[in-house]
């Protein structure tokens, strides 16, 4: 009888055994896996289910009948996006605003960021304040429209790059980067080998911030890529929508008005009907590719930036 | 009027554009508009028309003068019949095929800024009916095109306020959704162009529908008795109870053994033996439903007091005197009646919170009994079948109630569609007043409509016969036409009744329109007294802003009382929960909201 027992206490205080491994902390681990395959399923869920709405027939949305996999699969929806000169042409648009948003906010943040992490520099304090005020109080819509106007920018590519090119976010956390990567005493050993301030940017600074481009690119990246408000304000020609403009567009009219509602409007009111149903998923899986494609390369590099950036 | 003194004007009669339609997110949007920016707008967009300006502010309605006209013009008349008329009906009253001349040589191009709508219209420029029009006026126009809805559809003009404050201004606006409290705003302020002098000297089409519906002149005009728009009309006669309008699954009534009910009780029995017999057979029948969207009280309600639309907020008029239902008494017994339901079991919080996908898919799965719905389209998808679930719902009339009270929830309000607006910046609006009245011509309208005459739409033929069978006028060969080749409805139109009974109607398998005008019928008979249904209303804008604030805080309150007392949460039955209701009610302002109400009654020009 007592056998068992005592070599159960033995071998569970064997010097040999895992550390780590007690009682409590299995539980730990389970409520944990838990907790994550909850967030998980909360996340791949909807996922999910816009790629099933996608692939299925509208009739079977309308009746509830998808819920997890596609009912009457079918690529249809994807042809008719395909088929639309309006929403390849946004989805064009969409991607060079894209490319040239991240690559410009990047480039202005770098340059922000690291100069107001230069100990050096007179006026920091207060220049990185001047910074803080636009982010904090926002002008409005009418002045930024007023000065976006004046600048000739209206109904121009620009005007959907340039206001807002550079996020104060960004550059404070780029600023932090610097302060705790790029220290005091690399500037100076390179000063001593003959750096000048460029050399020393261009060519030690930089590539010591991979991580942080990464993230910057990222943020940029994504934020012009669902960003609709600066091409809707600033832009009149429908041939330089931004995809999520065009998408808007579709939205909004696929909701009907019931007061507008004619006996005139029967097929209207059906066809609109039909192309919503068949679109809309479609169209959410189409806009939610190039985020998806985008993140898995610079994801490795962006927990790291995100992280180190945060800490003051 | 020397500038300074028009600055002061501006200063008294303008602060900030608010909406009277109680859109909160929109009349956030608008305060941006403040008095300054407007003053700004309107300075910088050059002081042009200052004929306009002259007009002061006085929102004194007193003695309107009557607009006599552009002097040493002569007035323009009324075009031949067309060579290519169709046949009308002997009592048709409305838009008919007429000859008309160009006026313009194009030499001055106009901008005028719309919707956009990819749809039907695609791009404004090069569209079907945009050339049509430029043949038939000679005024050549550049349209801009602004998206004005939200992605919810209530209006959004972000842009087109960001466009006056800027000071970027057409010469006019077509199809922008704004508010009557801001045209009339607007208006005062200088912004847009009086037109009552233009009308009577240019517009021969409008004064003909003026003279066919008398109740547009005094629709049109603002709070200071002029007129600053130019719109269209549409006399739907299904849209007039809409919104209170039920709906029964006809297969449904008949497999249980019942027939239409006409009293409350019979309603009571009737959604019992649904609930019973469960004609769906899938176990999950809802005997009646309703939603955020489709408010169940216009419907029941009315079998006890008067309840108007929801846009309404629960105003009706007594004796000029306009008073709130959902506090009386009558009330009360509707609420106890709702109770009774659910203690029935015969309904539960999906009749007040289900949201308009939701009631759809119960109606597609065949699972609703009746139903409180604008049209059978929300009821289950529209098909081009008529043996489908859609088309098995008939129009369920109000019943009666214990009281004797049977009415429709019906207004007869003038349904007015888009407008057009001419700016300070026009220097030619006698050019865009003469331009929009061709497009009430009956083949322009057929042609924003429907696309190109002879290929998307015709003549009917004679002998063909309309939604009421007698002569037809007009049929769609193909509808919707292509995109690019009409306008839909964002021209100025006159869907006139006969108009709209003009369609071609196969009497064996009716047009969709038919069986809205069938389901109306019965409702026409249980309407209320013209005088007891509030009109449409302008609020000047310190009441537009009180009124939307209001709103927001008595609307949701009244909402969630009915389907709180209706689900037993609050008892009804208890005199002290219903007194702490109608005190609530008192503390939240109905007083001053009723009284913002009877102000603009009193001042709305009709």
């Amino acid at each position: 009888m007592s056998r068992p027992a005592t070599t159960t206490r033995i071998t569970s205080s064997r010097p040999g055994a895992r550390i780590g491994d007690t009682k409590i902390d299995r539980a730990y681990s389970r409520v944990n896996y838990l907790v994550l395959a909850v967030f998980s399923l909360m996340v791949i869920y909807p996922l999910t289910f816009v790629l099933s709405a996608s692939l299925s027939e509208p009739e079977a949305l309308t009746r509830g009948d998808v819920w997890l996999w596609p009912v009457g699969v079918n690529l249809e929806a994807y042809a008719a996006i395909f088929d639309s000169p309006q929403l390849v042409r946004g989805f064009l648009n969409s991607v060079g605003y894209t490319v040239s948003g991240a690559l410009l906010g990047t480039v202005l943040t770098m340059l922000a960021g690291y100069v107001l992490a230069r100990e050096e520099l007179p006026f920091r304090r207060m220049l990185t304040l001047f910074c803080l005020v636009p982010a904090l109080l926002s002008a409005g819509i009418i002045p930024t429209y007023l000065v976006v106007y004046n600048l000739g920018l209206i109904n121009t590519p620009l005007a959907v790059i340039l206001p807002g090119a550079m996020s104060v976010f960004n550059v404070l956390i780029t600023r932090t980067f610097y302060q705790m990567n790029v220290p005091l005493e690399i500037h100076e050993a390179a000063r001593v080998d003959g750096a000048n301030e460029f050399a020393f940017f261009l060519r030690i600074a930089v590539p010591l911030s991979k991580p942080i481009i990464a993230v910057n690119l990222l943020f940029y990246g994504v934020t012009q890529w669902n960003s609709w408000f600066n091409a809707y304000l600033y832009l009149n020609d429908q041939d330089l929508f931004p995809l999520q403009l065009v998408l808007r567009e579709v939205l909004t009219q696929s909701q009907i008005d019931p007061s507008q509602l004619a006996g005139a409007d029967l097929g209207e009111l059906v066809a609109q009907r039909e192309l919503f149903d068949k679109l809309k998923y479609a169209m959410i899986v189409v806009a939610m590719i190039p985020p998806l494609i985008a993140y898995p390369f610079v994801q490795k590099h962006f927990v790291k930036g995100a992280l180190i950036g945060a800490v003051k | 009027m020397a500038k300074p003194s028009y600055a002061h004007d501006v200063a008294m009669c303008g602060s900030n554009g608010v909406t009277n339609e109680g859109d909160g997110q929109m009349a956030d949007r608008l305060t941006t508009l403040s008095r300054r920016t407007m003053l700004a707008a309107t300075a910088s967009a050059g002081m042009v028309a200052t004929t306009s300006m002259l007009a002061g502010c006085s929102s004194d309605p007193g003695t309107p003068e009557e607009p006599k006209g552009i002097e040493n013009v002569p007035v323009k008349e009324l075009g031949p019949e067309a060579s290519d008329s169709p046949f009308y009906p002997d009592d048709y009253v409305g838009p008919r095929a007429r000859d008309y001349e160009p006026f313009s040589d194009g030499a001055t191009e106009l901008t005028i800024v719309v919707p956009q709508n990819s749809n039907i219209v695609g791009d404004w420029n090069t569209n079907g009916f945009s050339k049509w029009m430029e043949a038939r006026t000679g005024v050549k126009i550049r349209y801009q095109s602004v998206l004005t809805q939200g992605a919810d559809g209530a209006a959004d003009l972000t842009k087109i306020n960001a466009m006056i404050g800027a000071g970027e201004l057409p010469d006019a606006f077509l199809g922008v959704p704004f508010s009557p409290a801001q045209i009339s705003l607007y208006g005062e302020q200088g912004l847009f162009l009086p037109l009552d002098d233009l009308i009577v000297t240019y517009a021969p089409e409008l004064r003909q529908v003026f003279e066919d519906d008398p109740d547009l002149k005094g629709n049109l005009k603002s709070l200071d008795g002029k007129t600053y728009q130019f719109k269209s009309i549409s006399d739907c006669y299904h849209c007039r109870v809409s919104p209170g309008r039920a709906w029964v699954h006809q297969d449904h009534l008949e497999d249980v053994g019942a027939s239409l009910p006409t009293t409350t009780e019979d309603l009571r029995d009737l959604l019992r033996l649904f609930k019973e017999k469960d004609p769906s057979g899938t176990g999950a029948m809802v005997p009646m439903a309703a939603g955020v969207d489709n408010r169940v009280d216009t419907y029941i309600m009315n079998s006890f007091i008067q309840t108007p639309a929801p846009d309404q907020n629960w105003m009706v008029v007594e004796d000029g005197q306009v008073t709130f239902v959902a506090n009386t008494p009558q009330w009360r017994e509707g609420l106890r009646y709702l109770r009774s339901l659910f203690d029935d079991g015969l309904i539960d919080s999906g009749l007040f919170t289900a949201t308009a996908e939701e009631v759809l898919r119960m109606g597609n799965q065949g699972r609703i009994g009746v139903g409180r719905a604008y049209y059978q389209g929300e009821l289950a998808d529209i098909t081009d079948s008529a043996t489908d679930t859609w088309a098995r719902y008939v129009a369920l009339p109000p019943v009666e109630g214990p009281e004797g009270v049977r009415l429709s929830c019906w207004s007869d309000n003038l349904i007015t569609g888009i407008p057009l607006l001419i700016t300070n910046k026009c220097t030619n609006p006698e050019l865009l007043v003469q331009w929009a009245d061709y497009q009430l011509e009956l083949t322009a309208q057929c042609n924003s409509q429907a696309g190109e005459k002879g290929t998307d739409w015709d003549w009917a033929d004679e002998g063909q016969v309309g939604l009421t069978g007698e002569q037809a006028v007009w049929w769609n060969k193909k509808y919707p036409p292509d995109v690019g080749k009409g306008w839909g409805q964002l021209h100025i139109y006159n869907f006139s009744r006969s108009y709209r009974d003009g369609i071609v109607s196969d009497p064996d398998q009716p047009h969709f329109e038919r069986r809205l005008q069938e389901a109306t019928e019965p409702y026409e008979e249980l309407r209320p007294d013209r005088e007891t249904q509030l009109p449409t209303l302008i609020f000047d804008e310190v009441a537009a802003t009180d009124q939307a604030t209001s709103e927001q805080t008595i609307v949701p309150y009244v909402e969630q009382a009915i389907a709180e007392f209706a689900l037993g949460r609050r008892n009804i039955n208890d005199d002290a929960v219903w007194d702490e209701y109608v005190s609530t009610l008192d503390k939240m302002g109905i007083e001053r909201f009723i009284e913002l109400y009877q102000t603009a009654y009193d001042t709305t020009p009709r």
